[in-house]
């Protein structure tokens, strides 16, 4: 009396095939489960065998063995009370094995037999489809997540009774046919640029900063709208494709961040963890690696309040996902990287009092205090940003003036337009946009006249740059360029790229 | 005789009439005891028997814990290996009796440990 059903399992952000194989042997009633189960998986016994009587079925007493196989992997999660139960009835000859062929199922047990979501049921009905699984019986609450996929039919069910009537008397279960394209639509986010008074030039230098996903350091005393400007980013960004929502609502299924409300990702997320954000936090981690914040706001906007207040090796850390664009992390249960392709904003005031270069305020700090905020942020880090934004205080006829502001929908309008020109300029490359640009394709693709050179050379001596902070001005002139729509690179394009990273000195040089 | 042997008796008489075959009574070993042995068609069933005269100490079953439950699978698992049992179908139940106010209740818990 032996049955076999398949399941799946998460691997990182991908998923492999299970076959669960229950066996029903004569001798002292038992249930065991083989094959490196975790405590989550081994825990299921006790919800299999309430479930199945309280859903008017017979238990077996027997001695029941149920093996995870591939045996040599660990099983995370439990997604696999479903498939064990449906094993555990055809065994004992409730449904005929016939029926089940072809069918997947994953879905998680409650004591009086319903059935419950489980986590990362995207990637996993994906991984499943990928192995050429066709049918797949799963929770209706993960239903709406995982009809972003085509090519595989979804029977979603809400009890284990559905199940076996579906198999035993034929009771149809409506494959899902949920309109999930309307879903998938990002709906207008609820704040817009519009609300943001005066700040032209700032909204301009975001504008440009969203084309090419450059990072950026806000400078301003409190007040002046950094965070308010910060939180309206991810929404002047150019829109998903269809392959990128998809790999973010993987991450956030594996995450656990998916639910009726939220069912897909169809939008370029905002992140902001606090300041006290640990390292496992901020990269990922647990003993079966979860994706962190810098995964979280993969394809969105990683914005850091109040930088200086970051503890030094939560900021040491991002220099790695920050330009290799993922991250692997090592625990017990395997190594997984995940993807980590994010644009970072951060904040920050430029003394400990805030006032510190304020027209109207006067700043408190000593010199000694000023020095040691900025020291807070290690030097290349502060390079890896492309763009230091200086952020002056709103003027009060900008604030009281009856004037409406571009809305979000329109910057990015224009965002879209530059991103389009780097996409097609880049269709040869491995890359997309101009912040990614190496030192060779610099070369090749930001051609700069002799006049624009000499200023250049200027810059680099007078504001003591490195090559590195060299590379980003001509990156950050390429999108200016891009921004305007013109394939050369102008004077005035590289003299804006420098402003944008004057503060090096300024700052720094205290 | 003991009070709990009244019971086991009680019990040997309730199986008998539900058509069980007693195979053995109290069956020991270093392991432990089974109280009452026997067969229902192709089943063999290993029985502990519980008896109480007042619900002060808790339903008659509730005196089964873990260490318990240890012991009865060990002996039935001995029980099994002794007489060269390999491939049966086996099972262990609980019976529990509780006599209050001159009345007897006899309470059958099927496939009670596993």
């Amino acid at each position: 009396m032996f049955a076999k059903v398949i399941s799946g399992s998460l691997v990182g952000l991908d998923s492999e095939v299970i076959t669960v194989e229950v066996d029903l042997a004569n001798g002292l009633p038992s249930l065991q489960v083989v094959g490196l189960p975790d405590l989550s998986v081994r825990e299921s016994k006790e919800r299999i065998r309430a479930a199945i009587s309280n859903s008017g079925y017979k238990f077996p007493a027997k001695r029941i063995t149920v093996n995870l196989s591939p045996a040599n992997t660990r099983k995370e999660g439990t997604q696999f009370d479903l498939p064990i139960a449906i094993g555990i009835l055809i065994a004992s000859g409730f449904i005929k094995p016939a029926m089940t062929r072809g069918f997947a199922f994953i879905g998680e047990l409650s004591l009086d037999g319903k059935i419950r979501g489980v986590k990362g049921a995207l990637p996993l009905v994906m991984g499943l489809r990928n192995k050429g699984i066709q049918k797949i019986i799963l929770p209706m609450a993960n239903a709406e997540e995982a009809s972003v996929i085509d090519g595989i039919k979804l029977y979603p069910v809400k009890k284990l009774s559905e199940v076996v009537n579906f198999f035993m008397h034929d009771n149809a279960i409506e494959s899902y046919n949920g309109k999930i394209s309307e879903k998938f639509v990002p709906s207008s986010a609820s704040e817009d640029f519009s609300e943001v008074s005066g700040q032209e030039t700032i909204k301009r230098a975001l504008q440009i900063a969203a084309s090419a996903s450059h990072n950026l350091l806000m400078i301003g005393p409190p007040g002046s709208g950094k965070t308010m400007m910060a939180r309206r980013i991810a929404g002047i960004l150019p829109g998903l494709t269809y392959e990128e929502k998809l790999e973010v609502t993987k991450i956030y299924s594996v995450a656990g961040e998916l639910n009726s409300q939220r069912p897909v990702i169809s939008q370029r997320q905002f992140r902001a963890p606090h300041h006290t954000i640990t390292q496992s936090a901020l990269a990922g981690g647990g003993r079966n690696p979860k994706p962190g914040e810098v995964s979280l706001s993969h394809y969105g906007v990683l914005f850091f309040d109040e930088l200086p207040e970051f503890n030094r090796n939560i900021l040491e850390l991002l220099r790695q996902p920050m330009e290799d664009e993922k991250i692997t992390i090592a625990r017990a249960g395997g190594v997984i990287t995940f993807p980590s392709k994010f644009m970072f904003v951060a904040s920050m005031n430029p003394c400990p009092c805030g006032y510190y270069g304020d027209a109207t305020h006067e700043c408190r700090c000593t010199m000694g205090q000023i020095h040691n905020y900025m020291s807070k942020i290690s030097g290349p880090l502060f390079e890896r940003l492309d763009m230091h934004l200086e952020i002056f205080p709103v003027q009060y006829q900008d604030l009281t003036r009856n004037y409406q502001g571009r809305t979000s929908e329109d910057m990015r309008k224009e965002v879209e337009a530059a991103r389009r020109i780097q996409i097609d300029r880049y269709r040869n490359e491995a890359i997309s946009y101009n912040s990614q640009l190496t030192p060779a394709m610099i070369k090749k693709y930001c051609s700069i006249d002799k006049e624009t050179r000499d200023l250049l050379e200027n810059a680099f001596e007078k504001l003591s740059l490195s090559a590195r902070a060299y590379n980003k001005i001509i990156k950050l002139a390429r999108s200016i360029a891009d921004m305007e729509g013109t394939e050369q690179i102008k004077l005035t394009h590289v003299a804006e790229a420098i402003q944008y990273r004057s503060l090096d000195k300024k700052y720094r040089g205290i | 005789m003991k009070f709990g042997d009244w019971g086991e008796q009680k019990a040997v008489r309730y199986l008998e009439k539900l058509g069980y075959k007693i195979v053995e009574c109290n069956f020991r070993c270093k392991a432990g005891e089974i109280d009452i042995i026997a067969r229902l068609e192709d089943v063999l069933c290993f029985f502990e028997v519980k008896t109480r005269n007042s619900l002060a100490f808790g339903r008659p079953s509730e005196a089964i814990n873990k260490i318990k439950k240890h012991h009865i699978l060990r002996t039935a698992q001995f029980y099994l290996l002794l007489n060269n049992i390999i491939d049966a179908d086996s099972r262990i139940d609980v019976i529990e009796i509780l006599k209050v106010d001159g009345k007897t209740y006899i309470n059958h818990i099927e496939n009670a440990i596993y």
